[in-house]
């Protein structure tokens, strides 16, 4: 555990900046290769369009580029009134939707339905990745049409007071800062695009990140103001990966301050809070992200999870998260908080955008302290498992004692209903008594590794300043607070606390650390097999309150992927009265790399359910004239 | 011959041939006047061996058309279709395939974007004229298909005749065998298309400056041991609000309390014996609500030892139904002891599985966070 162990990789250690070109050039061109054409581009491809590798719209695909455009359409248009046994049938046949044996204009409607493409009037409210796709593709939109459109709702409503009449002198303050390279990044991704075509499906996809990731350019602060000068030349590895599939970073996300709760999001720059109230809760860490995405002010988010800081807030502003497995996705570049359990994930409206965005943020080999790296996978794309029918003859395990009782009604009937909609969906629910004991005792004993103060001192040292460390860093939010004028939401002493841990104890907390991830490793799979099952089921936020719970921690001290995505929302009965409309996840835990499964599991739930509303705070803005 | 025609005169002419020869259509074709029904004008009733001529096709009353295909058939030693000369305004693609003689028109909006309604123009087939007589061009199947992919056929049966003159040139005879196959797709005129990509609205930037004004919460000890009581100093909350402290949730209560004119308090709390230890969060609320969060590092007791969980693999029953009584109890170790110490021993063990046991009920509303934070 000496500070290398910690530090990125050579390639990217304070890159230079055309070191990083050349990396996001290598990127570019096999990650987005690999993506939407394979190995080489077919002879066919058409560079106007995007690959969506989801089944649905690959059924009937001519060509062999993995995408449905006017190619595909070309080969099938000419075909109509060709019959089974005619020359030149097996070109077509499978585009026969109809399987009636020959192609008519019902076979040409299928198949061109399934073209990312759509000149309909543009709506931004609940867009995703794919419905921005199909604009852009189809010329009624732009990038920097859309990126605009993001950084006036940001403007307009994140700091304003007055949006929620039961708050009404409060404000979302989602965002920290938004990127002053946004719209110059999208002027020059329209132009790529008109010129040689879109990179993938991300291209010219506006992206909220939390700040306590590295954008070159941009402070990042973890939300400290003591960080307001650490302005990195470097991108962190998952923004380096996310910019050569063509999207943009549009704005920095407010946060729990270091990372560290996931039950507010209070920081220097602000408290989050929930898109759909202002009394409401907006959990943590990354609730920055999860307020802003819901409320509309960004295409996708990146979220980073330790103990449940992408589900929780996710679960409470009703949307997808996904915490990957340990070792899926490169932290390089990110302030950490646990360097073995730290992750960095998606956080969306949809499963869909989930999906495509972890298909950009997803490495190619297992990264440091890999989860089970002999297992390690990634497959094609994640949107190949977006299956309607995932949910037929699976298996899942719902952890009773990780969910209501009935006394808690509203949680109760969620959960009663999400069981009947996984079963409806094809799925076998199983109980399971208890999740407990893990290694003889109880998920509130696991420990971590405290290797915060360790990790940050590397962070420092490599990006803000040589030989600067936590407790340098300490220092200086001790020095203005005494000034008074403090430059940390947490008081000095904390800040000092958090800088504390020794190398003795963070050598002595590994045995630990390991025979607790162990023990939850040995659990998880033990119930799977003993049980057959292909996932765990929870609510994503267990606490009968409006606190995180302690669910969150399964995923988080195994290092196994997790993906919650909205049950619905109940009201929940508390000692001051009862609280409406509560937000709550149900959350599928599965094997390490198994993100694909997971992600076709919360798919096919969530096309069963529809539960996600728009927040009602934050209409459409006026028309510019 | 001299042309004495004008274009009012032929489109009256054309119509008045297709509108006579709907009176075959099936009747539920035209049974309502909302229902889609074909239009189809010649630009020509006459000409010469080489005059083009123009077959423009439309739905009129359609509600929501996405695709269409027209079966167009025509005697090939009159006219000959002029690839070149096919043409849509239609938003979308555009094809002709079939035989020479006997082709299918087919536009098709694409992707996700809505059908079209009301007076739809599908496109415009050319021909050229050839040999001398009657080209009698028939329209009899018309298939529409909406946007859910739910098709309509209709049966118009129209039939427009063109006449081609007598020439002095031989016109050159058809091929014998099969007719040629016709192939030609395009995209239609009427789709959108990107071009101009100058941006001209406004982007305004963002940029939160830092607040002072959090609530803040801070304790006597930040590595507390269990039972140990600490002193929490909270400001900046809203003046006289009630607050509830909880450790990890509002379930394990450490206390009740009020704050002053100044939304400041001081509060004595003991962390409870049941607490778990490790890294952990004070928790203070209002209404519910979570407005601060203090994180704490909870040390077992002095004495006692802060086991970390083992990686035995615990006892599970059928179906995965753990027998948690069983599971909790501390292991025994099996050295040999006297029957006296061994009673002992299993009381101690049974009161203490049976205290687990109460605290995990207890416990079981009152799951925190996080043997971890973040």
């Amino acid at each position: 555990m000496n500070a290398l162990r910690f530090a990125p990789a050579p390639i990217v250690v304070k890159g230079t900046l055309v070191r990083r070109t050349m990396l996001a050039s290598a990127v570019a061109a096999v990650t987005a290769a690999a993506l939407v054409f394979g190995a080489v581009a077919p002879a066919h491809a058409e560079t106007d369009s995007v690959s969506y590798a989801a089944p649905a719209y690959q059924r009937g695909e001519l060509t062999g580029d993995a995408k449905v455009d006017r190619d595909d359409l070309t080969v099938l248009m000419t075909a109509v009134g060709r019959k089974a046994g005619d020359p030149g049938w097996d070109a077509v046949a499978a585009a026969d939707a109809d399987q009636d044996g020959a192609i008519t204009v019902t076979d040409v409607a299928a198949l061109s339905k399934q073209f990312v493409y759509d000149d309909d009037p543009f709506e931004l409210q609940e867009t995703d990745v794919v419905a921005i796709q199909k604009a852009m593709t189809a010329g009624t939109l732009t990038s920097q049409e859309l990126t605009a459109q993001y950084l006036r709702r940001i403007a307009a409503y994140d700091r304003a007071a007055g949006l929620d009449p039961r708050d009404p002198d409060a404000a979302l303050e989602s965002i920290i800062a938004t990127n002053p390279t946004a719209m110059a990044e999208a002027a020059a991704l329209d132009a790529e695009r008109a010129a040689t075509g879109p990179r993938s499906v991300l291209h010219g996809i506006p992206v909220i990140a939390k700040d306590n990731i590295n954008l070159a350019g941009l402070a990042t602060t973890a939300g400290c103001a003591c960080l307001a000068d650490n302005v990195t030349s470097t991108d962190a590895e998952a923004i380096t990966r996310l910019k050569a599939m063509g999207a943009i970073v549009i704005a920095k996300a407010n946060l729990s301050e270091f990372a560290m709760s996931t039950v507010v999001s209070n920081s220097s720059y602000g408290n989050t809070k929930n898109a759909y109230g202002f009394d409401l809760p907006p959990g943590g860490s990354s609730g920055g992200t999860g307020a802003s995405v819901s409320a509309n002010l960004g295409a996708v988010g990146l979220g980073t999870d330790t103990g449940g800081s992408v589900r929780v807030p996710s679960s409470y502003n009703a949307l997808v998260g996904v915490r990957p497995t340990v070792g899926l996705v490169s932290r390089e570049g990110v302030l950490p908080l646990d360097e073995y359990r730290d992750t960095i994930g998606p956080m969306t409206r949809t499963v869909s955008d989930a999906a495509l965005t972890l298909d950009a943020l997803a490495g190619a080999a297992p990264g440091e302290h890999a989860i089970a790296p002999e297992a390690f996978r990634k497959p094609l794309s994640y949107a190949t498992s977006l299956d309607s029918n995932a949910l037929q003859g699976v298996r899942v395990g719902y952890l009773v004692d990780r969910g209501p009782t009935d006394a808690q009604t509203g949680d109760f009937q969620l959960v009663a209903a999400a069981r009947a909609d996984l079963e409806a969906a094809g799925a076998t629910v199983v109980d399971i008594a208890s999740f407990d004991p893990v290694g003889g005792g109880r998920m509130e004993d696991i420990h971590g590794s405290k290797t915060f103060t360790h990790g940050v001192d590397v962070y420092l040292d490599t990006y803000y300043r040589p030989g600067y460390t936590f407790a340098d860093l300490a220092q200086k939010v001790t020095d203005a607070e005494a000034a008074g004028h403090p430059l940390s939401s947490w008081p000095a002493e904390v800040v000092r606390e958090f800088a504390s841990t020794t190398t003795e104890d963070r050598e002595a907390a590994y045995g630990p650390f390991r025979a607790g991830q162990k023990a939850v490793q040995d659990r998880i799979d033990q119930l799977m097999r003993e049980n057959d099952l292909d996932a765990l089921i929870y609510p994503s936020t267990g606490a009968p309150d409006l606190l995180s719970g302690f669910n969150n921690l399964i995923s988080a001290a195994s290092g196994y992927p997790a993906i919650s995505v909205l049950m619905g929302a109940a009201d929940v009965d508390l000692p001051e009265g009862t609280i409406l409309g509560i937000h709550r996840g149900l959350e599928f835990l599965g094997a390490p790399y198994a993100e694909d499964r997971l992600m076709g599991f919360a798919y096919a739930y969530e096309q069963q359910t529809h539960h996600r509303q728009a927040p009602s705070l934050f209409p459409d803005l006026p028309t510019e004239p | 011959m001299p042309r004495l025609r004008s274009r009012w005169l032929v489109l009256l002419l054309s119509t008045i041939a297709a509108t006579a020869l709907l009176g075959s259509v099936a009747p539920a074709a035209i049974a309502a006047e909302s229902s889609p029904s074909l239009r189809a004008t010649l630009s020509d009733t006459d000409g010469a061996s080489g005059d083009p001529v123009a077959l423009d096709l439309g739905v009129t009353g359609a509600t929501d058309l996405y695709a269409a295909t027209v079966r167009v058939t025509y005697d090939t030693d009159r006219v000959v279709l002029d690839p070149a000369a096919v043409t849509s305004d239609f938003p979308g693609m555009f094809s002709v395939s079939g035989v020479e003689g006997a082709i299918d028109f087919t536009v098709t909006r694409l992707g996700t974007s809505s059908g079209r309604a009301g007076d739809v123009p599908l496109g415009s087939l050319g021909f050229v004229a050839k040999g001398p007589g009657e080209a009698l061009l028939r329209i009899d199947e018309v298939t529409i298909i909406d946007s859910a992919l739910v098709g309509t056929t209709l049966t118009p049966a129209i039939g427009l005749s063109y006449t081609v003159a007598p020439s002095s040139s031989v016109p050159e005879p058809s091929a014998p065998g099969a007719p040629p196959t016709i192939s030609v797709t395009g995209q239609g005129s009427g789709v959108s298309r990107g071009g101009d990509t100058t941006f001209r609205g406004s982007a305004p930037q963002s940029s939160a400056a830092p607040t002072a004004t959090s609530p803040r919460i801070t304790a006597s000890s930040l590595t507390p041991r269990v039972g140990e009581t600490i002193t929490l100093t909270a400001r900046g909350l809203t003046p006289d609000a009630a607050y509830r402290v909880g450790l990890d949730s509002d379930s394990i209560l450490l206390g009740e309390v009020t704050a002053d004119e100044t939304g400041s308090f001081v509060l004595a709390a003991t962390i409870p014996e049941t607490a778990p230890t490790g890294e952990h969060e004070i928790i203070v609320l209002s209404r519910g609500l979570a407005v601060t969060t203090l994180p704490i590092t909870i040390r077992a007791a002095d004495g006692a030892a802060s086991a970390p969980p083992s990686s035995a693999s615990p006892s599970v029953g059928a179906a995965g139904v753990t027998n948690e009584a069983t599971a909790d109890a501390a292991p025994v170790s099996a050295d040999s002891t006297s029957a006296l110490v061994w009673a002992l021993i299993a009381v101690i063990v049974l009161l203490g599985a049976a205290a687990i046991v109460l605290m995990r009920r207890r416990f079981r509303r009152a799951e925190g966070d996080d043997g971890g934070r973040g």
